[in-house]
């Protein structure tokens, strides 16, 4: 529009030194969600399940429309016929899977070895059929990671772990993710995963904060704050304070590891001129997660929506992209990636988290 | 000229947004952009909460657009929007939790215990067999019981209790299978083939005939089928958590509770099974609270904060129970 006016040199020199900042943000509210699931966990009840398949798409889809980046919407396209048989097929399988373990260790075994074989399958495929259904102004997300390829980080991954005694479990979680970041793509355009510091800082302060709590277990039994009038240790008392203590700590160090690898994850990722930059703190979003199980279990659940509204808002009004001006505008389509909504299925009954 | 209405049209190939207007005419849509007009056949994507209504094209362009004409449009050629009609007012919302706590209530309170039943009873021997099985070799291997310390004539003692007990109930395979009990204590239990776990420290503890008062309420466990019920209980339940939150994060706390809710049930059950069968056969009723009061540990269920978790009902309500009947 203004090209007659600017001469190209000029354009040219503002791109380079005037990056846009992007901001993201989430417009859905907890009392909108909670219509929106507790109608569709109705539904899902009454039809006996069948309904679940819509009521995925439908929660998708309102996720994914109200997260909001520089004034677009993401979509969300999967078919909820497909969903639904892929979801059939997957609970008469571990359906087998329940009852065969009751009936028998042995098939539950095998069961279980099975499913441990699928996962690097389930999860390219499943990551192929949740990007190639969801979509940016018009352009179609997709993921080029093949399963040969999956088998061989995941069976690396594996291997660092082992043979380090978990030392080096850290680096066997940063090539799982790097293995699915920059093999997404939006459009033609690549993902790619470069972590500004170490998984090693998380994980390290994790277990800081485990060695701690056992330290300050022994310190409070020695100091026998435990100790029953005849002076040796009431186990009556220190059993349940040192359960929910171990629970506790438990719950606080998957929050603590879950922000991090948010944080470092979003910070790290790059696509073409675009950066990603998540300004929340680890702290704030722990404290998110952890005022949110606090109110589902006095809610029985009941604010389970809410909860969830609340750390896609947390975590998107505290997200922004920078890059080129134009950045925006500048993604061409792809190929589509192909079906698997019997995989997506499995890692939806498996809570295989797939990140993004 | 039909309605025009204002919004963004992508072509499906870029990500750049054109300002467009759009119309509906004669099964096609035409969308007029700075670069031209296209004619194209589409549908309307589903709409969720408040977000704008996107019309995805058959060539893989769409259109987007939060103007109420667009969605008036959309209940002209799509009918009506069942599902965010529902979604949308407060009203529905209420006669969904309505819903959804009477049928959870309903389902765990009479559906489950009543489906359990009868696949209980449809349930082969031989599986019943294997679980059972599967059950022995898990506590044989946990190491949780040893062999027996019992002198031989205390053995003989229980022996005879049982024999009493196989007259009593001569239709039903029951076995005797005795162990030290060591951190479980004075306790027995029964498992679904009818082999009853006695320990040493509660046949020193009982008389013959309290003895024989508990081993009835372990046969009403397996005459019951209580063993198969509660596995059956237990998946139904925790395949309807899961169908709820549709996750296993937070259903681990709330199947605890449910669970054993069923499990005080039976043992009711039990109780009141040992007690019928104790009067039928010119025993004292009595004969099992007294065994209860000797076999409950004194300092026991003092705290009424964790009595939702528990198993079993506290021993003071089962013996007001039983002292009732």
């Amino acid at each position: 529009m203004t090209e007659t006016m600017t001469p190209d040199v000029v354009s040219e020199q503002i791109r380079v030194s005037e990056p846009k900042t992007f901001a993201a943000s989430f417009t859905g509210t907890g009392s909108e969600y909670f219509r929106i699931w507790i109608v569709n966990v109705a539904l899902t009840i009454v039809t006996f399940g069948i309904y679940s398949a819509w009521a995925k798409v439908r929660t998708k889809k309102y996720f994914y429309n109200h997260t909001v980046l520089d004034g677009s919407n993401f979509d969300y396209h999967a078919d909820p016929i497909k969903i639904l048989k892929g979801r059939i097929l997957i609970a008469i399988f571990f359906g087998g899977y329940t009852l065969g373990g009751k009936i028998s260790p042995v098939i539950g075994m095998t069961f279980g070895l099975v499913i441990m074989a699928l996962v690097p399958w389930i999860l390219v495929r499943s990551m192929r059929f949740n990007l190639a259904n969801s979509s940016f102004r018009g352009v179609r997300f997709g993921f080029d990671g093949t399963t040969s390829e999956s088998y061989g980080t995941y069976m690396k991954a594996l291997a660092i772990t082992i043979f380090t005694i978990y030392l080096g479990y850290p680096e066997a979680q940063v090539s799982i993710k790097r293995f699915q970041v920059d093999n997404s793509r939006y459009g033609k355009s690549k993902f790619n995963l470069a972590p500004e510091t170490s998984f090693y800082s998380v994980y390290g302060r994790a277990v800081l904060i485990m060695i701690l709590a056992i330290i300050s277990v022994f310190a409070i039994v020695k100091l026998g704050v435990f100790n029953g009038d005849d002076g040796a240790v009431n186990k009556k008392i220190l059993v349940p304070v040192l359960l929910m203590g171990f629970y506790g700590v438990l719950i606080f160090i998957g929050m603590y590891t879950s922000a991090g690898v948010y944080n470092l994850q979003m910070n790290g990722t790059k696509l073409e001129s675009l950066r990603f930059k998540s300004t929340i703190s680890n702290s704030k979003l722990m404290f998110v997660y952890g005022t949110n199980v606090l109110a589902c279990l006095f809610t029985l659940g009941l604010l389970y929506p809410w909860a969830k509204v609340r750390v896609a808002r947390s975590k998107l009004s505290n997200l922004a992209l920078t890059g080129e001006a134009s950045a925006l505008e500048k993604f061409q389509a792809g190929a589509l990636t192909g079906d698997g909504a019997v995989a997506d299925a499995a890692s939806d009954f498996m809570e295989v988290d797939l990140g993004f | 000229m039909a309605l025009q209405i204002p919004g963004i049209y992508y072509d499906g190939q870029s990500s750049i947004a054109h300002p467009a207007k759009i119309s509906y005419d004669d099964s096609f849509f035409i969308i007029e952009t700075d670069s031209g007009t296209f004619k194209k056949t589409g549908r309307f994507l589903a709409r969720v909460g408040r977000a704008p209504q996107t019309i995805e094209f058959n060539d893989g362009g769409s259109f987007q657009s939060s103007e109420p004409a667009l969605i008036k449009l959309k209940s002209e050629l799509d009918g009506f929007d069942l599902p965010f009609w529902l979604e949308s007012k407060l009203r529905f919302a209420l006669l969904s939790v309505l819903i959804v706590s009477s049928l959870m209530f309903y389902c765990y309170r009479y559906a489950f215990p009543t489906i359990a039943e009868k696949i209980a009873l449809q349930v082969p021997e031989s599986v019943n067999d294997r679980i059972s099985q599967q059950t022995q070799d898990l506590i044989e291997n946990s190491k949780t019981l040893t062999p027996s310390q019992l002198s031989f004539g205390e053995q003989f003692k229980i022996q005879t209790v049982f024999e009493k007990l196989k007259t009593i109930f001569p239709g039903m395979k029951l076995e005797p299978v005795l162990r030290n009990g060591k951190e479980i204590g004075a306790n027995a239990f029964a498992l679904p083939n009818g082999h009853i776990y006695v320990t040493d420290q509660i046949t020193t503890k009982l008389s013959e005939e309290e003895l024989l008062a508990v081993l009835c309420h372990e046969v009403g466990h397996v005459n019951y089928h209580h063993g198969l019920r509660s596995l059956i209980e237990s998946s139904a339940i925790s395949v309807f958590l899961l169908s709820v939150s549709g996750t296993i994060d937070w259903t681990g706390l709330p199947l605890a509770l449910l669970t054993s809710g069923y499990s005080r049930k039976f043992e009711t059950e039990a109780d009141d099974f040992s007690v019928a069968t104790l009067k039928k056969n010119g025993m004292k009723p009595s004969l099992l609270a007294d065994a209860l009061k000797k076999i409950d540990k004194p300092d026991k269920n003092t705290n009424h904060l964790f009595d939702w978790f528990l198993s079993h009902p506290s021993t003071q309500e089962r013996i007001d129970r039983i002292l009732k009947q």
